[in-house]
């Protein structure tokens, strides 16, 4: 580009006039400096054009920026980012938005004693503020005459207020961070704790402890406090009505696995998680495994009848205990006579219920209940997550002890989800402590047929209106359930006084849409209940109580009684038609 | 001509750089203003999350369940109070010319679903 210009100058050179030789001498003195002109010239020519064009190119830029580029300046002022809080840590919010943990600034009080005149009257007036101090402890610190003292930390914002409108010299406060569980106890076990570096320790804390440092949204769970508070209150009653060491409970959403309670007792306050004994930080409804008693013959029937083994009109002969090796199977309340299958879950046969497991085989059951997820643990979001003890070899003893519930230990959790499968139509949804997006499809499993689970809700009905579980029969919201009453193993030996008394229970029954589980550990019997601590007895009226508290919030309408079309009697006629048969035989 | 032109630059050139310096000015004040008002909203945002805590926290339901205990005459409601619309009896044909035109009762069915959604309302 410099060197265009400077061959077209050459041509732009004027004509040197050569007629007058005097003033050719006189401007050009000599050929030499002459020559030097001619180089001054052409450079000085050559710089100008430069310049012209530079010039050019700045004036072209301004014409463009401020005529022609106007659209890609913003027209109106851009609204400045407006400054978001950074608390460090996301909240935990139930699936209604009820905040159940956060991270708040809080202010710890400290005293640079050199700074304080009096410490006396100062210590007087800050007792005034905080009356938990002790008067005589603070003078004494703030008479010691050092510059850095804590008096107290983690104030509240009124009492850093008041502390401040106190104006004593030589009071500070430290700024800090602190974990704050609005809700204590009641969801310390699913929500958990962190330590005071502000690291996730336990429940979804700890599982999500990574995500809720990386986000400041809230992380919203699955829970709903209203039920999660039903259930505690229900459980607690039961427990102290009982003189029970224990209680686990769930509220599940079967359609798509979603835990609306999760309780476990006794609980714990998670803002000082070491001064509740380990016991009551231990979650029972996930990580402690149980042997559940008869609430398994749900199973044992579910797999019978989905495999073609049993139908609704067959039946087994109940009347003789069945030995195998050194065991006895016998049955609580011995009918003494041909049951059918519906008779059999109605009134709870061991016997009747380990037949049928044998008729369908070892190989079936165990893969079954692996479909169900009963043989290993379950995949909800928390690190406290118990393994199943399974009998290893898995013999035909083992078959038979597990059809009714014992010689398999499982988590309420994995209960609870393998249930739902059975009554929601038969796909096996993992549980979940997350909130799911509203009207998100969940990819479930299909466990059994369609038709099977149809027939489960007609016999877990049928348990709630004529058989062990009538205590559990909430008005209106049609519910069916099993109840459970399994010894617990203790030293390698069943005891006899020591139980676990359990209730499943689902509602409504004509399209489940939460199963219901509750579990108390070691209850005693009372007079009320003439001395039985059974599922019958301990469980049911537990669940009922829920039922009839949390139907109403989760907008299941109630049927009346005399709507309900199927009231169980057709399943029985078809066994009494039996019954006779096989009397005339 | 070239004076006149030289004093016009001149003016112009003054009066460029005191616009600058006067939009300058501003942009100062702004930006000390927006910065008062972003330590603001962080100041407001810390105090709306301390109220929201202690909201949750008030809001216990073993704290409502008992003050609704100790102040209101509520019981647990029970299957038997849920009434669907067409459940509801309709009058005897004798006090059928009383009974109130189609437009009334939709606008009741109108009034009744407002009032229900109002309440379902947080």
């Amino acid at each position: 580009m410099t060197r265009q210009p400077e061959q077209s100058s050459l041509n732009l050179r004027p004509p040197v006039p050569d007629s007058d030789p005097d003033r050719a001498a006189h401007i050009f003195p000599e050929g030499c400096s002459a020559q030097v002109l001619e180089t001054g010239r052409t450079r000085l020519l050559a710089a100008g054009v430069v310049f012209a064009m530079a010039f050019l190119v700045v004036g072209w830029r301004l014409v463009d920026i401020a005529v022609f580029s106007a659209g890609s300046e913003s027209r109106m002022a851009a609204v400045a980012p407006a400054a978001t809080l950074q608390s460090g840590r996301a909240d935990i919010v139930d699936r209604n938005g009820v905040v159940l943990a956060t991270s708040l600034r809080t202010a710890s009080l400290y005293a640079n004693a050199k700074q304080v005149r009096d410490p006396q009257a100062a210590a007087a007036r800050l007792v005034e503020v905080l009356p938990d101090l002790s008067r005589t402890e603070i003078a004494a610190k703030l008479a010691t005459g050092r510059s850095f003292i804590w008096l107290k930390r983690n104030l509240t914002p009124r009492q850093h207020y008041r502390v401040n409108r106190l104006g004593i010299p030589g009071l500070y406060f430290e700024r800090e961070r602190r974990r704050f569980y609005p809700h204590g106890s009641l969801t310390a076990h699913s929500v958990g704790f962190t330590d005071v570096d502000d690291r996730g320790l336990s429940g979804i804390e700890r599982s999500f402890d990574e995500v809720l440092r990386g986000r400041s949204t809230p992380l919203a769970l699955s829970l709903d406090l209203r039920v999660q508070h039903a259930m505690t209150q229900e459980l607690g009653a039961a427990m102290a009505d009982f003189d029970a060491i224990g209680a686990a409970g769930m509220v599940m959403d079967v359609a798509n696995g979603e835990v609306l309670a999760m309780v476990s007792l006794p609980s714990f306050d998670p803002e000082r998680p070491g001064a509740a004994p380990a016991d009551n930080r231990f979650n029972r409804a996930s990580l402690g495994i149980y042997e559940m008693g008869s609430v398994f013959k749900i199973f044992t029937v579910a797999m019978a009848l989905d495999e073609g083994v049993v139908t609704l009109r067959d039946g087994y002969d109940t009347s003789k205990p069945i030995r195998v090796a050194r065991f006895t199977i016998n049955d609580y309340h011995g009918k003494n006579r041909w049951l059918s299958v519906p008779e059999i879950f109605m009134y709870s046969s061991n016997i009747g219920a380990a037949r049928m497991a044998i008729d369908t085989g070892t190989v079936a059951q165990r893969s079954f209940l692996e479909r169900l997820g009963l043989t290993h643990p379950a995949s909800i979001e928390l690190s406290e997550v118990g393994t199943p003890m399974l009998p290893v070899p898995w013999r035909k003893i083992n078959t038979m002890t597990i059809a009714y519930g014992h010689g398999l230990a499982v988590s309420p959790v994995q209960f609870t989800s393998a249930a739902a499968a059975v009554v929601n139509g038969g796909v096996f949804q993992p549980a979940t402590l997350l909130k799911r997006v509203p009207g998100e499809a969940a990819d479930g499993v299909r466990i059994m047929d369609r038709a099977t689970s149809l027939k489960m809700r007609r016999l877990l009905r049928l348990v709630v209106r004529r058989g062990t579980g009538r205590k559990a029969n909430a008005e209106g919201y049609l519910v069916g359930g099993k109840t459970g009453t399994a010894d617990k193993l203790i030293n390698g030996r069943y005891a006899r006084n020591a139980r676990i008394a359990s209730f499943l229970g689902a509602f409504p029954m004509d399209a489940p849409r939460y199963v219901v589980f509750a579990m108390v550990d070691e209850p005693k019997g009372i007079e009320r209940t003439h001395g039985y601590a059974t599922g019958g007895w301990v469980a049911a009226p537990v669940v009922r109580a829920v039922i009839e508290r949390i139907g109403p919030m989760l907008g299941v309408s109630p049927v009346h009684a005399d709507a309900e079309q199927d009231d169980g009697e057709g399943l029985l006629v078809q066994a009494r038609a039996r019954t006779q048969t096989v009397a005339v035989d | 001509m070239t004076r006149v032109a030289s004093i016009l630059l001149f003016l112009t050139a003054a009066g460029a750089a005191l616009f600058l310096f006067h939009i300058k000015q501003q942009v100062r004040e702004m930006e000390e203003e927006l910065g008062i008002a972003q330590s603001n909203i962080l100041r407001h945002q810390e105090a709306i999350q301390v109220l929201r805590t202690e909201w949750s926290y008030l809001n216990r339901p073993a704290r409502i369940a008992e003050l609704a205990e100790r102040y209101l005459d509520l019981q647990q409601l029970t299957a038997r109070q849920f009434v669907g619309f067409a459940d509801i009896p309709f009058r005897s044909a004798s006090t059928a010319q009383l009974a109130p035109s189609q437009t009334t009762t939709a606008t009741l069915t109108a009034a009744v679903q407002t009032a229900s959604a109002a309440r379902d309302a947080p």
